[in-house]
């Protein structure tokens, strides 16, 4: 895999070829803008001061044979560099239809998404629509723009895109760890690869002894694609496509010759590739599908002075130099890797471009607006419920309290009290807040009176820590002597507990509460629903429906009338009306009541309210529909 | 009305106008009297729960060394030392252990319980009313008990019929046969004069709850004005 590592031309350091940036320096390597047929053109031999309309020249020659040699860079490897003769010099290219696996993906992709690969086809294909015209000014500008673009792109994206971290950790594989986790994201691909490593680790070699890179590793470069000046050891570039292949191979072959990095410039092509005698074993590594490059391949040097300077000239500078397009048949999983690339990388674009179409617009609003108006009528509203219950409070005359008919939960828990006897253990459960505590102690009070008269026994418990301290102001209004109530900790479990404790001898209970069978009644003083379930669900299983029996506020009604319908309690009283009518059967002072007037003044109000607010509802719905359906 | 009393009462009713404030909208002075509701709701319990549950409950036991209850003891020691864990982010995790008990203990004991307790008791009861032992019982038929009972089972039925059925054509949106259709629409009938009791229940506790504050103010005032 090393031999086809690409070289970073900052640091100089080896990366996968699939690496955008370098993971030594963070700089971009501008790999993923592969172009297609790039990488087939030989560039001239003139040396560095080649000219952009040679090589553009260049692009517009279909694709050559084998005879276009490619200009190879790279380390010098004795005897792995191409020969001046070239024994299979028509190799036939590869067209549309017998384009490889990979290729056909990117194709099939680029035609299916509008991302970068569906760019990189649509230069690809200006690129080719320019070699069929005749006239190179047009092409020099096409070209100029898609480098332009590119360029552009390229630099978007190196504001966008986090640089790496310098030191990101590599593996023994030397495989970055980001690397890693985007083949983590396509184990097929992983799956893949690994047979096609293997295929042709296990390639025979095809080279000569004397070339160790290639004999060791059958599957490496094939034979370079820049070629080098043979007298001096600079890398030349091929004369145009008119000119015969042979030179740059004759000067490469010359003998020192060192190859280029072939990842700068070119891809790999497979025409090329029989232009080496050693490139029968690189050929069968290739139509094996094991085009992994070589482990043991020396680093590249970098681009040669005089490629950087023909790149430079075209508008590729050395971070933006032309990016390889591997066309070997195994590497299309490797391609595949980079398209994730490439969508992050386009996602990143159109992040950037949202960001452009929100320039010179105003911020958005740090708080949603209300609709104007809303907190003056809760005003006014609140104002008027205020100012009619104060009215009838200090104004109004008290009416006589109405009597009630004898609800029957409150004549079964009358029944109920009425059987309890002196000695008799009763416990008091109170679960209320302070916000109901007056109501709770005006239906409460009578009962407790009645009973403390009778001498039965009572026992305080609560649930609720406030429980403590309205136990005292509630045993003051009955009249009863102050003792400490009881704190059950634990909700549903203690209760559970509690309910479970038949012996008396739980140590999770408090020390003073006995089996709750022990007790004649539990009468439980509610002001929830989810507290009477509570006790209605954990304990009343354990216990006999008639010791049950529940005085709780007027919220509640509705929810203790199935209880008692099915059996589950001996009787309840809610809310005021319902404790009167409980007092008066016990013979006891009944409760004051809360002022008649006001509350029919407040239910008035709330009626008012709810009218109104359907009333503007209608009529805003109505408004809205005339507004999307102007003819209705 | 002693001079504690007066004291008391002009704390209380200003922050009565404190929370009242609440009509012109989120203000500082209705933050503030809910901060100190809040606070000292909070120590209230905090100060009942160590007194009344830590200190008998966790810190007794584990003063007999050597007995059973030493090492029961060390059980709810353990969790709480877990959860005290959660207070620092690096073992956080070691708190969802305790937090987990808690969790499965309170479903299950709910589960059990709604089931012990209501749903096994309501459905009998519903049936129950269709007793032939009933109708036994009585001389005649007890015709206001029969359309009591017819009614509650459709109430049922067709509660259960809209909430199984809107399910499925929501989900679907297949069209459903007519006579689903009209069920659940009793279904839904029923549905909102539940949910508007409720309503009417919860509001007339509040109304209660305010005017028997608004009378609370109305005595303070009056005795005030009458020293």
């Amino acid at each position: 895999m090393n031999a086809e590592m690409i070289t970073c031309p900052h640091c100089g350091k080896e990366n996968l070829p699939q690496a955008t940036r370098c993971v030594h320096c963070g700089e971009d390597l501008d790999e993923v803008f592969k172009i297609e047929g790039v990488e087939n053109i030989p560039l001239p031999s003139e040396g560095p001061d080649v000219s952009v309309s040679e090589l553009l020249q260049a692009f517009r020659q279909p694709d050559k044979p084998a005879e276009d040699k490619p200009l190879t860079a790279g380390a010098p490897v004795p005897g792995s560099l191409p020969i001046e003769e070239n024994p299979q010099p028509d190799k036939p290219v590869e067209d549309e239809n017998q384009a490889p696996e990979w290729l056909t993906r990117i194709r099939k992709r680029a035609q299916q998404e509008e991302d970068a690969a569906g760019e990189l086809t649509r230069k690809m294909n200006s690129l080719d629509n320019a070699r069929s015209t005749s006239s190179q000014e047009r092409v020099d500008d096409e070209f100029a723009s898609w480098i332009a673009r590119i360029r552009e792109n390229t630099r978007r994206e190196s504001l966008l895109t986090p640089k790496p971290p310098t030191g990101a950790p590599e593996n023994e594989d030397g495989v970055p760890e980001w690397l890693r986790r985007v083949r983590e994201l396509q184990p097929d691909a992983l799956e893949e690869e690994q047979p096609v490593l293997g295929t042709g680790a296990e390639t025979p070699a095809g080279g000569t002894d004397s070339n160790p890179a290639l004999n060791s590793e059958p599957e490496a470069e094939p034979s370079g694609n820049l070629a080098t000046d043979a007298g001096s050891g600079e890398p030349t570039i091929p004369e145009a496509p008119e000119q015969p292949a042979s030179d740059p191979i004759q000067s490469a072959s010359a003998g020192q010759g060192e190859e280029l990095p072939a990842e700068s410039v070119s891809a790999d092509m497979p025409e090329s590739r029989g232009s080496e005698p050693e490139a029968e074993g690189e050929q069968n590594s290739a139509a094996d599908g094991a085009g992994t490059p070589a482990e043991d391949e020396p680093p590249e040097s970098g681009q040669s002075p005089e490629v950087a300077a023909v790149l430079q000239g075209i508008g590729l500078a050395a971070e933006d130099a032309p990016v390889e397009l591997d066309e070997r048949a195994g590497a299309g999983e490797e391609i595949s890797a980079d398209l994730l690339l490439l969508r992050r990388q386009k996602e990143s674009a159109q992040t950037l471009l949202n960001l452009i179409d929100e320039e010179g617009k105003g911020p958005p609003p740090a708080k949603t607006q209300r609709p104007g108006g809303r907190g003056w009528s809760r005003f006014i509203l609140g104002s008027f419920l205020l100012l009619v219950l104060a009215a009838v409070l200090f104004f109004a005359p008290e009416t006589k309290p109405r009597d009630w008919e004898n609800p029957a939960p409150a004549v079964a828990l009358k029944d109920r009290l009425r059987a309890l006897e002196k000695g008799d253990l009763v416990l008091v459960v109170q679960e209320y807040q302070a916000a109901t505590s007056a109501e709770m102690e005006q239906i409460a009070v009578p009962v407790l009176r009645d009973m403390q008269t009778r001498g039965v026994e009572l026992q305080f418990l609560t649930t609720h820590p406030n429980g403590l301290w309205l136990s005292g102001s509630l045993m003051d209004a009955a009249g009863i002597p102050a003792r400490e109530a009881m704190f059950l900790a634990g909700g549903k479990p203690g209760v559970l507990a509690a309910a479970l404790n038949t012996d008396g001898n739980s140590r999770v209970v408090p020390a003073g509460l006995k089996s709750l069978d022990s007790y004649a009644l539990i009468l439980l003083l509610e002001d929830s629903q989810a507290d009477i379930q509570t006790w209605i669900e954990q304990a009343g299983p354990w216990l006999s429906p008639t010791r049950l029996g529940i005085l709780a506020s007027s919220q509640n009604a509705a929810l203790l009338l199935p209880y008692y319908d099915a059996g589950q309690l001996a009787g309840f009283a809610a809310g005021l009306n319902e404790g009167r009518v409980l007092a008066q059967a016990l013979d006891q002072t009944p409760p004051a009541g809360a002022p008649s007037r006001a509350f029919q003044a407040g239910l008035l109000v709330m009626i008012a309210v709810l009218l109104l607010g359907i009333i503007s509802k209608a009529e805003a719905d109505s408004s809205a529909q005339h507004r999307k359906e102007p003819g209705v | 009305m002693n001079p504690m009393d007066i004291v008391l009462g002009v704390i209380g009713v200003a922050l009565s106008v404190m929370i009242f404030s609440y009509l012109l909208g989120d203000n500082f002075f209705f933050r503030l009297a809910l901060y100190i509701l809040v606070g000292v709701s909070s120590g209230y319990a905090a100060a009942v729960l160590i007194t009344k549950v830590i200190l008998p409950r966790l810190v007794e036991p584990l003063k007999q060394t050597g007995t059973a209850v030493f090492w029961l003891g060390l059980v709810p020691l353990g969790l709480c030392l877990l959860l005290i864990l959660m207070l620092i982010p690096r073992t956080a995790r070691a708190g969802t252990l305790p937090l987990a008990f808690l969790a499965g203990a309170g479903a299950a004991i709910s589960i059990a319980g709604i089931a012990r307790g209501t749903l096994a008791p309501q459905l009998l009861a519903v049936v129950n009313r269709f007793s032939p032992e009933l109708l036994r019982e009585n001389a005649g038929a007890d015709w206001g008990g029969i359309v009591e009972a017819v009614f509650i089972l459709l109430g049922v039925i067709s509660v259960l019929f809209y909430f199984h059925h809107h399910q499925r054509s929501t989900s679907a949106g297949a069209q459903r046969p007519l006579f689903v259709e009209g069920l659940s629409n009793v279904g839904q009938i029923f549905l909102g004069i539940s949910f508007g009791m409720l309503f009417v229940g919860f509001y007339s506790a509040a109304l209660n709850a305010l005017i028997a504050r608004m009378l609370w103010l109305k005595e303070f005032i009056l005795a005030l004005i009458a020293r």
